[in-house]
C-alpha cells in the first residue's frame, strides 16, 4: 500500500513536537523509563541490549519484577507512546567474483529507519498488551506503515504476582531467545543464522528470529538457581493468511542464568521445527535446534561474551535435503556507565551440501551523550563464497548512524 | 474442517485465559515476612543490589548511580537524625516512590505485603538492625511548617549564600560549584553534587517538605550534613522552599525571574 507521505509526516512531526515539548520536565526517554520515572539504563546496558533487570521486566510483560499492575494504561500518566528515530549514512563497497571475472560496485546512502511507534501496557490486571508499528521507507518517497509486533499477553497466571512463573500470549511477535534480533549492538548487520532460509520460492516463511503470528506459554522462575526462563509457542510464521496446518513451527526454549560472583552465566538451548508450504504447493519440514551462552567476565563486570550454535535441516530444497551449521561469537565491552561501548561479532554459516559459506565480522563503538539519544560508527565485513555458482561476493560496509528516542 | 481446529484450540485458550485473568483474585500472601521478603528480594532487587545485599549486582556495574548497599546499613534519606539508621517506614517510603534521577524505580505497583516483607528482609542483610545501641531511633518531627512565598525563597537564597552551598552546588544551583569535582562519598567514591534547577536531579525531593527533611537529617554517607543545629526550624524551610523554587524552573538571582513561578 503506497501511501501519500504528506499526511503521515505531518502527523508525525506534529506528535513528535508534541511529545518533546511534554518531554522537558522529565530526562526526555522513551515508554517505560518515563512510565517510570528511570533513566534507559534502568534496563539495558545499553539500549537495546537487555541486562538482566530488563530481562526480568520483558518477561512480567513489561512490568516491574514483583509487581502485577492493575491500573489500565489509559488511565495512567504519561501517554503510553514512544517513538524511535534511527537514521544511518551508510557507504558499502562490494566486490563480486563470478568464475574469475571480478566486478566492484560503490554506494553510499542516507537509510533513514523509518519512525517506529512503540505502545504497551497494562489493559487490566494479568493481562497487558505491546505494539510495535514501524513507519518506514520502502521506495522512493513511498513509506507504508506496518504492524511489527502486537501481541495480547496474560501475565501472572500461576504463582504469586509478579513472578511471572506462568504467562501465555497471543498475536505477532518475536519468540524468546538468548539474543533476540531486536536486541543486539549490532546495528548494521543481522546474525547471518537467523537470516537463514532454504534458496527457494516460498509461500510461508518461517524464519526463528522474526515476528511471528504465534500463541505461547512463558515464564521466569527466580527461584531456580538465578532464574530459569522457558517458552513453548506454536507458530504460523510471519504471514497471517497462510494455513496453520501448511505452515506451522514448534518452539521450545529454556535459559538457565546462574551469577557468579554477581556476574550472569547463561546458558540457553532451543528447538524450532516445523513444516512450510513452498510455492509448488509441496511442502519442507524443517528443523532449527541451537544452544546459546552469555558470559559476564566476574572481575570487572565489563566484558561480556555471547555466542550461539545453531544446526538446521530442510528436507526439501528442490528435492533434496539440506543442512546448515552456523552460529556467532560476540563481545560488548562497557568502557563507560552509560555511555561509551565497543562491540564485535563474528558470525558464520555454511551449508554442507553445497559448500556455500558465509562469514561476516562487525565491529562498532558506541556513544550516548543522553540516555535516549546514541550515535554509533560500525565497520562490517562480509563474505559470500558459493562454489556450486563459482561465486563469491565481499561487502564491506561502513555505517554512521544516530537512535533517537522520545 | 480438521484444518480450523488449532484456531479453534487457539481462540478457546485465549477465552480461556481471559476469563481466568479477570476473575483471578489477588493471589500473593497477604502475610509480611522474611521469608516472602527473600523472593520479592531476589525477584526484583538482587539484580542490582546483588543476592547478599552488597550493591554489586549484576546490573549495577552498567549505573552511573550505583545502587545501595544494604550490608553496611547506611542510608541517605531518612527521617532519623544524622548518621541514624531509617526506619522501616522510610524503607517502605523509597520502595515506594523509588529515587529519581537514579535506576531506582518505584514499587508502587507491588502487593503492599510484599513492600512491608522486602522492607523485613532488606534489614536481616546489615547487622546494624541488630545492634541494639542503634536504638532508639530519633525520629524528625516536622514542625512549623514555612509557606511556599517569595519572601520565603528570597529568605532561602541569601541562607543558600551564607550556608556556602554553591561551593558544591553552585551560585546558580546547576551542580557546578568549585568544589564539585572533588566531592566524595565516605568511602572516598566521586560524588556529582546534585543539580538543584533539575527537579528530576532531585533525588526524594519531590516537595519542600521532603527537601526540609534533607537538610534536618543530611545524607548519611556522604559529605551534605545536617543542618538541624546549625538553622533553626524557620531558616530550614527557607532554604527548602528556595531550593524547591530552583528545581520548578524558578532560578533566581535578582529576585526577576521568579514571580513568574511564584504565580
Amino acid at each position: 500500500m503506497t501511501l501519500d507521505r504528506r499526511p503521515i509526516v505531518l502527523s508525525c512531526g506534529l506528535a513528535l513536537a508534541v511529545l518533546v515539548v511534554s518531554a522537558t520536565r522529565s530526562p526526555a526517554i522513551p515508554l517505560f523509563a518515563r512510565k517510570y520515572h528511570v533513566s534507559c539504563f534502568r534496563c539495558h546496558t545499553a539500549p537495546p541490549v537487555l541486562n538482566d533487570f530488563g530481562r526480568r521486566f520483558q518477561i512480567n510483560s513489561y512490568q516491574l519484577p514483583g509487581t502485577d499492575e492493575a491500573q489500565p494504561t489509559w488511565a495512567q500518566e504519561p501517554l503510553s507512546l514512544s517513538f524511535v528515530f534511527a537514521p544511518t549514512l551508510m557507504s558499502a563497497h562490494t566486490t563480486t567474483t563470478v568464475s574469475g571475472i571480478k566486478t566492484t560496485e560503490n554506494k553510499t546512502a542516507f537509510e533513514p529507519s523509518g519512525l517506529d511507534l512503540f505502545t504497551a501496557g497494562t489493559i487490566a490486571q494479568h493481562m497487558s498488551y505491546f505494539l510495535a508499528a514501524p513507519i518506514g521507507q520502502t521506495g522512493p518517497g513511498t513509506f507504508e506503515p506496518t504492524i511489527e509486533t502486537m501481541s495480547i499477553m496474560f501475565n501472572n497466571l500461576a504463582g504469586p504476582d509478579g513472578d511471572s512463573n506462568l504467562n501465555f500470549r497471543f498475536g505477532r511477535y518475536r519468540l524468546f531467545n538468548t539474543f533476540p534480533n531486536n536486541t543486539s549492538l549490532v546495528e548494521s548487520a543481522d546474525y547471518l543464522i537467523y537470516d537463514y532460509e532454504p534458496a527457494q520460492p516460498l509461500q510461508g516463511s518461517l524464519l526463528i528470529a522474526e515476528p511471528q503470528w504465534a500463541a505461547s506459554v512463558y515464564g521466569f522462575f527466580p527461584q531456580i538457581m538465578d532464574g530459569l526462563r522457558y517458552e513453548a509457542a506454536l507458530s504460523n510464521g510471519t504471514e497471517a493468511d497462510i494455513n496453520i496446518s501448511d505452515n506451522q513451527a514448534t518452539f521450545l526454549m529454556a535459559e538457565q542464568t546462574k551469577y557468579i560472583d554477581n556476574a550472569p552465566f547463561r546458558l540457553g538451548v532451543y528447538y524450532y521445527g516445523g513444516k512450510q508450504m513452498l510455492a509448488d504447493s509441496s511442502s519442507n519440514k524443517l528443523h532449527r535446534a541451537g544452544v546459546a551462552l552469555e558470559i559476564n567476565d566476574p572481575w570487572t563486570k565489563r566484558f561480556d561474551l555471547s555466542s550461539q550454535y545453531m544446526d538446521a535441516f530442510d528436507d526439501n530444497v528442490g528435492g533434496a535435503h539440506q543442512e546448515m551449521r552456523g552460529g556467532f561469537l560476540g563481545l560488548n565491552v562497557l568502557l563507560l556507565p552509560e555511555r561509551l561501548f565497543v562491540y564485535g561479532r563474528y558470525d558464520y554459516t555454511k551449508v554442507t551440501q553445497t559448500d556455500e559459506k558465509q562469514n561476516q565480522f562487525t565491529t562498532g563503538i558506541r556513544l550516548h551523550p543522553a540516555a535516549n539519544v546514541g550515535a554509533f560508527v560500525e565497520l562490517s565485513l562480509l563474505d559470500d563464497k558459493s562454489p556450486s555458482l563459482f561465486t563469491e561476493t565481499k561487502t564491506t560496509t561502513s555505517t554512521l548512524g544516530v537512535l533517537v528516542g522520545f | 474442517m480438521t484444518t480450523n481446529r488449532p484456531l479453534q484450540m487457539a481462540a478457546a485458550l485465549l477465552l480461556a485465559c481471559s476469563v481466568y485473568a479477570c476473575s483471578a483474585s489477588l493471589r500473593t500472601s497477604d502475610v509480611v515476612s522474611v521469608q516472602r521478603g527473600a523472593a520479592v528480594y531476589h525477584q526484583a532487587c538482587a539484580a542490582c543490589h546483588g543476592d547478599n545485599g552488597n550493591g554489586n549486582g549484576p546490573v549495577s556495574v552498567s549505573l552511573a548511580t550505583k545502587p545501595r548497599d544494604f550490608q553496611k546499613g547506611v542510608f541517605k534519606f531518612r527521617t532519623t537524625a544524622s548518621g541514624q539508621l531509617p526506619t522501616d517506614h522510610d524503607l517502605l517510603w523509597i520502595v515506594n516512590s523509588g529515587i529519581h534521577h537514579t535506576a531506582m524505580p518505584s514499587f508502587a505497583q507491588m502487593s503492599v505485603a510484599d513492600q512491608y516483607s522486602v522492607v523485613q528482609y532488606i534489614k536481616t542483610l546489615s547487622h546494624a538492625f541488630r545492634d541494639s545501641t542503634q536504638y532508639p531511633l530519633d525520629t524528625v518531627k516536622v514542625g512549623h511548617v514555612v509557606p511556599y512565598t517569595f519572601d520565603s525563597v528570597e529568605r532561602g537564597r541569601r541562607i543558600y549564600l551564607q550556608m556556602r552551598c554553591w561551593n558544591c552546588h553552585g551560585v546558580t544551583g546547576e551542580g557546578n560549584g568549585p568544589a564539585a569535582a572533588t566531592v566524595r562519598d565516605d568511602e572516598g567514591k566521586p560524588l556529582e553534587p546534585t543539580n538543584l534547577t533539575r527537579e528530576w536531579d532531585l533525588k526524594v525531593g519531590t516537595d519542600p517538605e521532603r527537601i526540609y527533611m534533607i537538610f534536618t537529617t543530611g545524607v548519611n554517607g556522604t559529605p551534605m550534613p545536617s543542618f538541624a543545629s546549625l538553622l533553626t526550624d524557620e531558616q530550614r524551610w527557607d532554604l527548602a522552599n528556595y531550593v524547591y523554587a530552583l528545581s520548578h524552573a524558578g532560578r533566581y538571582y535578582e529576585g526577576q525571574q521568579l514571580n513568574a513561578v511564584m504565580k
